[in-house]
């Protein structure tokens, strides 16, 4: 998501990007989001629409390689797959330069071993033979030496107006070796640590040493941004456990990264861009290249760390100034898709459970659906983030980490009844797990419950909670409730047991404060923003103290240095601004509530801003209702769901079933045709020609068709689970015309088709339907049969085009001479039917009752 | 059908549906593969979630005890609602015709002493460790040095299907389960790439029993020693770890993990210490008799 923000200038909602996978209807399987789900123009992109030379190398979600005015090399670039690790296609843009650059790949078996050793001393043929952890520095060293090259090429060999290069290698190094840098973590053996400590910093040291190298070949004269989307947690910082939750391993990442940026398009010497965001880095490359900035990007450009002094140029959007020309068709091979995957899914990225009951679509779906609602709750949009957490936390309605959000998206929405019932999972885990006494107790300061938060807190279940938490808890909660002398009181316990802590002078200050006690306060501020110099909160207190002086001066100093300090937060004229939020001007929503990091104690400063966020009722109103709509519509799937299956008194551990490839799977004869034509018929023949037939009887023969349907149910949802054909496999199954272009590719299939007379099949269906409806009005008869004649001649050229082997069978002709007709279906089935000469034998000509002409 | 408990208002006691089967495991923290179970949730109202639940393990063959999960969270412990979920684990063991339920909690559950207090007993204590291969080879390979003059008079090979009924009489006679079972378990549950029998002169001494995992992890469910060899079970059990480990990193594994208990086996305890393993969790059994019904 963050790769593409930076490289579009776009929040995820809009450029698309949400996760590390997608569904692909074509191919029915799951695969690393492509190109194809970008939906803003990246600035290479845009550079080459405007004319100059632009490249880009390795970038996320760049697979097949997009049209530029240049080079284009997609991730998929630096991966060897497969045996023999060949270039995926589509890899390279323009395609007749893959030959040129397929010798900058590295595949891990020629990373040199000097360069391993360098890693790590005892990193020897052996280890790699063995050790799964050494054989992913090599594949991580292979991508990050293949996609290098790549860009080396590329700005040796062309005109460089514009390049991006992404280089994954330190965020899998961090992943894979963090733990094992020093100082040795509890759990990490010696041996281990021996082997693996210096990974890390050779790591950064080789990044560094390959950067140098691109920056020479750049020369002087080229202007350079370097940008991380997140830092990572080192020294004693690192976790003892990652969460096992879906991407809990990003647990592990900082949330701030990177921004440094040379050449002559910068200014020199250290500026301070401390509130830089990576919503930014698109406008200010844009202006910095003498092009326009699109309105609709939220960011901002970054005057500060430019030379040139020229007002930005707006345009309303870059998407609208020359539609995105389309995409190359999607070709990445399965292998391909595969591999990515289990990366991913080692690094606890994606989660590809064995859910029995869901498909892996739904499971893409829902957890693309969950990014998604993160990146929105974080930027503050919080009406449209409320759905994809109400349908994650719909599905898992046990998951704390799920109602966590879900809760701070309703409170700040103004939906407090809703929040209060959905901290229920939280409450749950009440009296035993002290997180989630904090939680709850966290959740009542913003919901209001300040008397339940003080009863909690001073619980024996409160008590177990560290003292910093939970004395910076109940004294807020006192403050809201005016209780001053009770929480100066809290204040002191907590200097006792923690006579450093500043937070803890801070509930002193603030209680004084109220308290009127202006002397004190003021002391008290003076000696707090000295001991805690970057602390903006007792800059800005200080402040208000002196201004209720009368030092004016001195006051507008100390705001002034609290809002250098976090100007998201406080504004320099004194009062405290809104959350900053870059896309806050797109969305009509009410802010939400700071997260507890941000809470600090600003959260009763100006009678508590957060609490008292004016919530329009008439806007409360239409997000419950449609809350309520789609919390309806989730339960009426959920109990269509239930309405065909039954509580389940006995469980079978699931049976795994890899999907087969097509090589290994048996091949299907597939009976199709219009509903009414005939194909049950077919179905009973090659019953009796001794094929297997793929039905589960579900639909039990009655007078229309006396000797049974032979359906399947799976084919009725073939549009939305195609994968369930491959089932069929060495089967005969029927696939009503309707669902035949849903068939997958991948399943070698023989179709038989029935062809019977439009008219025919009209009476037919008539007949049935009325028998069943006799009050249902259809439309006229000779509007029905083009429509169906219509119907079969698309699915028949879909047959066609897509060269499946399809054999028709002329219903007539089958009822007048269903011996030849058997022969020649014989021919067609091959080694496929072993008893050919059972079939003619089931054709009945007395059932066949809505003959042309007849009524 | 199971008669079901009463329960307070706001709850229900039920099978699952469908949908809620992948939501068992947030409820139930199993580790490692199990079985065929029968399954009941304590689900609450406002919002409907699951609470608790009970999963009864159905064995592998006639037995009178059955494992069973019972979990319940916090907020409901000790009430009226983890009472209905023991009767109801109280009526599915009788179901299956069993007298003894069989409930497994790691750590310091709270459930145990809750239990004990309705006439269960603590059967065994177990820790489980976990180790690298190839930390654990590096760590093995100077102790079987040291154990050679021991350890040469025994061969290690892997199990054979002619193996089964000799190393089941093992199991049993371990008290670990009863023949039948250990002869089913034999044909199904293990990894046969990762079972090895320790023989002198084409007697079968020790045997190793693995179950093998996706993750790359194997777990060492059993090491049986034949009562009359005890004496000689620390150079079995090395024989056999050693080649396990050696079979299990050339099969790509390179993590493993076994149980003890530390009452009764320090050997096993100081040993996993040196070879670099860790404990990662301890598991308390604890037996839970019916009365009739």
């Amino acid at each position: 998501m963050l790769w593409n923000t930076i490289a579009t200038g776009h929040h995820p909602a809009e450029h698309g990007i949400i996760g590390f996978t997608e569904w692909n209807a074509a191919t029915t399987s799951i695969q690393p989001i492509s190109s194809h789900a970008r939906r803003r123009k990246p600035l290479w992109r845009i550079f080459s629409e405007q004319g100059r030379s632009s490249h880009v190398a390795g970038w996320f979600a760049s697979h097949p390689a997009e049209p530029v005015n240049g080079v284009c090399v997609s991730e998929a670039f630096g991966r060897f797959t497969g045996k023999e690790g060949k270039l995926a296609p589509g890899a390279v843009f323009p395609a007749r330069m893959t030959s040129d650059l397929e010798g900058c790949r590295v595949a891990p078996n020629e990373v040199e071993q000097s360069l391993l050793t360098w890693f790590s001393a005892d990193l020897n043929p052996e280890r790699l033979a063995r050790d799964a952890r050494a054989q992913r520095l090599l594949k991580h060293l292979s991508e990050l030496y293949s996609i290098h090259n790549a860009a080396i090429d590329i700005a040796s060999s062309q005109p460089v107006d514009f390049l991006a290069v992404y280089f994954h290698f330190i965020d899998w190094i961090c992943h894979d070796f963090a733990e094992y840098a020093p100082p040795q973590m509890p759990g990490v053996g010696d041996a281990d640590f021996r082997l693996y400590r210096q990974v890390l910093d050779r790591a950064y040291e080789l990044q560094d040493l390959l950067m140098g190298d691109l920056l020479a070949r750049l020369g002087p004269e080229t202007s350079v941004m370097l940008v991380s989307d997140h830092g990572f947690l080192s020294g004693e910082e690192r976790l003892a456990h990652t969460p096992s939750i879906t991407a809990g391993i990003a647990a592990w990442h900082r949330p701030t990264g990177i921004l440094a940026a040379a050449g002559p398009l910068f200014r020199e010497g250290g500026i301070g861009l401390g509130s830089a965001t990576l919503f930014d880095i698109a406008p200010s490359l844009l202006h910095a290249a003498g092009l326009p900035v699109g309105r609709d990007m939220p960011g901002a450009v970054l005057t500060e760390a430019l030379r040139t002094t020229v007002t930005p140029t707006l345009i309303a959007s870059w998407e609208r100034e020359d539609p995105i020309s389309p995409l190359p068709a999607h070709d990445v091979t399965k292998l391909d898709q595969r591999e990515l995957l289990r990366t991913f899914q080692e690094l606890g990225y994606v989660s590809m459970g064995d859910d029995p009951f869901d498909n892996a679509e739904e499971l893409t779906r829902r957890e693309n659906a969950w990014n998604l609602g993160h990146a929105l709750l974080h930027a503050d949009r919080l009406t449209e983030a409320l759905g994809y957490f109400e349908e994650a936390y719909f599905h898992n309605p046990e998951s704390v980490h799920i109602a966590v959000p879900l809760a701070r998206c309703q409170i700040g929405l103004g939906l407090k009844a809703e929040a209060r019932l959905t901290l229920a999972t939280v409450r749950d885990y009440l009296p035993g797990q002290p997180d989630a006494i904090a939680t709850v107790a966290e959740f009542a300061i913003r919901l209001g419950d300040h008397v339940q938060t003080v009863e909690l807190l001073r619980s024996d279940a409160g008590r177990s909670l560290p003292p910093e938490r939970r004395f910076a808890l109940l004294g807020l909660a006192l403050l809201h409730l005016e209780r001053w002398s009770e929480a100066e009181e809290v204040a002191a316990q907590w200097l006792e047991q923690c006579p450093a802590s500043a937070r803890a002078r801070m509930l002193l200050l603030r209680s004084l404060l109220r308290a009127g006690r202006l002397e004190e306060a003021e002391r008290l501020a003076f000696d707090l923003a000295a001991v805690a110099p970057s602390w903006a909160l007792a800059h800005f207190s200080l402040g208000q103290i002196l201004q209720n002086r009368g030092r004016h001066e001195d006051a507008s100093a100390c705001f002034a240095r609290a809002y250098d300090l976090r100007p998201t937060v406080f504004a320099p004229n004194g009062r405290r601004t809104a959350r900053w939020s870059p896309l806050s001007s797109a969305d009509a929503s009410p802010r939400t509530v700071l997260s507890f990091d941000d809470f600090d104690f600003s959260g009763v400063l100006e009678e508590d801003e957060t609490e008292k966020a004016v919530v329009n009722s008439d806007m409360v109103r239409q997000v419950r209702e449609a809350s309520a709509s789609r919390l309806s519509e989730l339960y009426r799937r959920r109990n269509l769901r239930r309405r065909d299956g039954a509580p389940q008194t006995r469980c079978a551990p699931p049976v795994k079933t890899a999907p087969a490839l097509s090589k290994n799977l048996a091949s299907a004869v597939i009976v199709s045709g219009l509903p009414r034509s005939g194909t049950s018929l077919l179905m009973q023949m090659l019953v009796a020609g001794g094929i297997p037939v793929k039905s589960d009887g579900i639909r039990v023969a009655d007078r229309h068709n006396p000797k049974g349907f032979f359906e399947w149910e799976p084919v009725k949802q073939l549009h939305r689970h195609p994968e369930r054909l491959l089932e069929a496999a060495g089967h005969a199954v029927k696939v009503v015309s309707s669902q035949l272009p849903f068939v997958p590719a991948s399943l070698p299939c023989k179709i038989i088709w029935v062809d019977r007379q439009v008219e025919e099949i009209c009476r037919s269906q008539e007949a049935m339907i009325l028998a069943e409806q006799p009050a249902r009005v259809l439309p006229p008869f000779a509007e029905r049969a083009a429509m169906l004649a219509g119907h079969r001649d698309e699915i028949l050229a879909w047959a066609e085009k897509n060269g499946r082997p399809l054999f028709r069978v002329r219903h007539a002709r089958l009822l007048r001479e269903p011996a030849t007709v058997a022969a020649e279906l014989a021919a067609f089935l091959g080694d496929l039917l072993p008893n050919p000469g059972a079939m003619a034998a089931c054709v009945d000509p007395s059932l066949h009752r809505q003959k042309e002409g007849v009524s | 059908m199971t008669a079901l408990p009463m329960l307070p208002p706001g709850l229900e006691l039920r099978p699952p549906w469908p949908d809620e089967i992948p939501r068992l495991k947030t409820i139930f923290k199993a580790t490692g593969p199990i079985g065929a179970f029968r399954p009941l949730v304590l689900v609450a109202k406002e919002p409907e979630r699951l609470v608790g639940g009970v999963l009864i393990l159905e064995p592998d063959s006639p037995s009178g005890i059955v494992s069973c999960l019972l979990s319940v969270r916090p907020a409901w412990r000790g009430g009226a609602a983890h009472e209905a979920l023991l009767d109801a684990a109280g009526a599915l063991t009788r179901e299956l015709g069993a007298h003894t339920i069989a409930f497994s909690f790691t750590g310091e559950s709270p459930d145990v002493p809750w239990l004990e207090s309705r006439g269960a007993r603590i059967f065994q204590e177990d820790v489980f460790y976990e180790g690298n291969v190839l930390t654990f080879r590096e760590r093995i390979s100077p102790l079987l040095r040291r154990a050679r003059e021991h350890a040469e008079r025994f061969v290690v090979r892997p199990l054979r299907e002619d193996d089964h009924a000799p190393v089941s009489s093992m199991v049993a006679a371990h008290g670990l389960m009863d023949e039948e079972r250990a002869r089913a378990r034999l044909s199904r549950r293990y990894d046969p790439r990762l079972c090895m029998v320790c023989t002198e002169q084409d007697r079968i001494v020790g045997a190793i029993l693995t179950i093998s995992a996706d993750n790359g992890r194997f777990y060492i469910e059993n090491r049986v020693v034949a009562p009359d060899y005890m004496a000689s079970s620390s150079s079995i059990n090395l024989r056999l770890l050693d080649a396990i480990s050696m079979v299990g990193q050339a099969a790509g594994f390179t993590s493993f993990r076994f149980s003890c208990q530390p009452g009764k086996d320090r050997e096993t305890v100081n040993f996993a210490r040196r070879c670099g393993c860790r404990a990662i969790r301890r598991q308390i059994r604890v037996h839970l008799r019916l009365t009739p019904a």
